[in-house]
């Protein structure tokens, strides 16, 4: 049996704006499998917000998907069998259609990074997890004994009752004391890191095979970080779904992630098993992110190591390896020269760099 | 107390420092509580160090920091700054107290003190060009003067790592770590010797805080620079701090070394701190404590020990008595009444 989910190929988003076009995503590949968390890192403007976003095709306009392709291995509730939908292509021929709306928010959930403006402010708690449900016209996170009724229930609307009962019962998987009564809060009621719960008890709700955490914790203190991770693994082991994890904090993709994908200026530059890229990391870029952050717990009076120079304008994009202007093994000739190809080093370590090319 | 910390090189003594924010409610605005934003905090800066003033949002440490250059009007205790610009009678430096003093009196002293903001996009007028921002201290202060001060311009933006040609561009045309240079530049061109920090790196990438933090450690250097660097980034403010002092909800509950705090805290809110930090290390065995509940309420904190309904090491008396805040170790300061019997874990 197939498991891999989410099937990303040669993507590539765009932005046509006045003073030229900027690639946001460049030639983006990999899969997520089942179950599997994919964290995806990267400085602000890497793209890796653009490439989740790209999956539920919610690219903010002037921004469009100009190639490549998301197949999505659908499971058809029936019978267990998977058909393959290629998300780019059916929203080219029904943008706003059933399908597509069924997967964004129902199969496959979301959060981003800020939860105040995430959450309308005139909704309590309960109404934006029922609308949730309302949309997807579900009777989800059914208990074991009540699996005979879901056939009876599967395709008919779930009533306001039912629909407050599983967002009361939401609440209290993601931790919130009180959710009988917090169910009637408003999103000012509440704190950041309750907000934040509010949006992954939202995202959950329908029970997706997928979630899509954008920065979920960056906004939030660490010790809310640490009980909001903690309920995300909970919640992950017990529903087998797959997380596409996209942070910028490297402390927190060790924890979470089981393999990781490094993105610079829209292209991936890196990707490997978790360990292999904390212990044996290939790209320079990688190499100079792990290297330029403190270290808790190990003090040296050191001078931090950093990547020398800025982001490169991304309407004039540096020849040959976008990252070469910065980098330490940069090979006069070569990287100014040549743009790398995606490699495979060895087992499941991908890198994109011309030191592992003979050219 | 067996040894007494060494005390005649303090810079910045802040001594029961207290600011609450009024909640008024009603037609007539009656004060009906108060939010105790900074509750009886005592710290304290020496010469040429870094104090690191860490804690979870809301805890109070930027109030905290914009009581000292009185941003905000303390409502009580004492912010002792040892000023070059007023004198004691026989000429030498002495402590004043920057609450008692008039705002006319307090100009002066802001020479002394800058401050560096979190947000360099907004602490940037977006009208003004890079060279007015950074003359603007200069021109309140009145020492600007045309060519020479030009020349000190140019030099401190070189010094910041940005090129002279910058000058007359406006903030806009910069990177959030170019901006950040700005305000740095900007807080230097009096000459300060005490610079507060509010996270002044949390709004940049990781690239780009590596080279602001050697940045401002360079600086420190070369200028003989005090910093109170206040940040919610634990680790960050191991690098950069000599000291450390560790806020919850108002009030600071452990001060000591950098290296004493994270390799042997006393106090159990430092602990789970610590721990819940998520370790850039996939193999690292996590012994998080999670501490369970949200941060207390400033306007209506729990009795006794504030931490108590989220500690795990709570007995009666946390509930009943607030613990005071003593000198457990040399320079190892705690407010926990279980300090002395508890062994905690570091990192």
């Amino acid at each position: 049996m197939n498991d891999t989910l989410i099937d990303i190929k040669d993507l590539r988003v765009e932005f046509d704006v006045r003073a030229g076009i900027i690639k946001a995503v460049d030639g983006v590949s990999f899969d997520i499998k089942r179950g599997q968390t994919m964290g995806v890192i990267g400085e602000s403007g890497c793209g890796k917000s653009m490439t989740a976003r790209a999956i539920l095709q919610m690219i903010p306009k002037p921004g469009k998907i100009t190639h490549g392709e998301v197949l999505y291995y659908r499971k058809v509730k029936s019978d267990g069998e998977t058909e393959t939908v290629d998300v780019v292509n059916i929203t080219k021929q029904h943008p706003d259609g059933d399908l597509i709306r069924q997967i964004r928010g129902g199969e496959i959930g979301m959060i981003f990074q800020e939860p105040m403006s995430s959450l309308t402010p005139v909704y309590t708690a309960g109404t934006h997890i029922n609308e949730a449900l309302y949309l997807h016209w579900l009777t989800p996170l059914k208990k074991v004994g009540d699996q005979m009724a879901e056939t009876v229930q599967a395709h008919r609307k779930i009533t306001k009752q039912e629909a407050r009962e599983i967002s009361i019962d939401m609440l209290r998987r993601v931790g919130i004391p009180k959710p009988e009564q917090r169910v009637d809060s408003y999103p000012h009621q509440l704190s950041g890191g309750q907000r934040q719960r509010v949006m992954i008890a939202i995202a959950l709700s329908c029970q997706p095979g997928m979630l899509i955490a954008d920065e979920p914790t960056t906004a939030l203190d660490v010790s809310i970080e640490a009980q909001i991770l903690d309920i995300m693994r909970d919640l992950q082991k017990n529903v087998n779904m797959a997380i596409m994890f996209i942070t910028h904090n490297l402390g927190v993709i060790a924890e979470m992630a089981e393999e990781i994908t490094v993105m610079y200026m829209g292209k991936q530059v890196e990707r490997a098993k978790t360990v292999n890229m904390f212990y044996d990391p290939k790209h320079p870029y990688t190499r100079a992110l792990l290297k330029s952050i403190p270290h808790v717990g190990k003090k040296t009076r050191e001078r931090l190591a950093v990547i020398e120079g800025m982001v490169p304008d991304p309407f004039n994009l540096p020849i040959g390896c976008v990252f070469h202007p910065r980098c330490p093994s940069f090979m006069p000739g070569k990287c100014d020269k040549i743009v790398p190809t995606w490699k495979l080093l060895k087992d499941d370590h991908w890198v994109s760099c011309l030191l592992y090319e003979e050219v | 107390m067996a040894e007494t910390t060494k005390t005649d090189d303090i810079l910045l003594d802040v001594k029961n420092l207290k600011k609450y924010f009024p909640i008024q409610k009603g037609l007539l605005r009656r004060t009906v509580g108060n939010v105790k934003a900074v509750d009886d905090v005592s710290f304290f800066v020496r010469e040429g160090e870094t104090l690191g003033l860490v804690g979870e949002s809301g805890c109070g440490k930027t109030t905290a920091g914009r009581c000292i250059i009185r941003l905000y009007e303390p409502t009580g205790g004492q912010v002792l700054f040892k000023s070059h610009q007023v004198l004691s009678p026989d000429g030498t430096s002495q402590m004043v107290n920057l609450i008692d003093l008039s705002h006319k009196q307090m100009q002066p002293i802001r020479q002394e003190i800058s401050m560096i903001f979190q947000d360099p996009i907004n602490s940037l007028n977006p009208r003004m060009t890079v060279s007015d921002i950074v003359a603007e201290p200069m021109v309140i202060h009145g020492k600007y003067h045309a060519p020479e001060s030009e020349e000190i311009i140019v030099r401190l933006l070189e010094r910041v790592g940005l090129r002279p040609d910058h000058m007359r561009r406006y903030p806009h045309e910069f990177s959030g770590g170019q901006k950040q240079r700005i305000g740095i530049a900007r807080a230097l061109s009096m000459n300060p010797r005490l610079v507060i920090c509010d996270e002044p790196v949390s709004a940049l990438d990781v690239s780009i805080q590596a080279q602001t933090l050697n940045l401002l450690e360079d600086l420190q250097k070369d200028f003989n620079l005090s910093y109170l660097f206040v940040a919610h980034d634990l680790s960050v403010v191991q690098h950069i701090s000599d000291r450390v002092a560790v806020m919850y909800v108002g009030k600071v509950v452990e001060m000591a070394s950098a290296e004493a705090l994270y390799s042997s805290p006393l106090h159990p809110y430092t602990e789970a701190l610590m721990s819940a930090v998520p370790k850039p290390d996939p193999l690292y065995k996590s012994g998080r404590i999670i501490m369970q509940g949200d941060v207390a309420d400033p306007s209506n904190p729990p009795s006794g020990c504030y931490f108590h309904p989220r500690c795990q090491y709570a007995i009666d008396i946390c509930s009943q008595l607030a613990p005071e805040f003593r000198e457990l170790r040399p320079d190892h300061f705690v407010s926990c009444h279980r300090a002395e019997e508890l062994t905690l874990r570091g990192v």
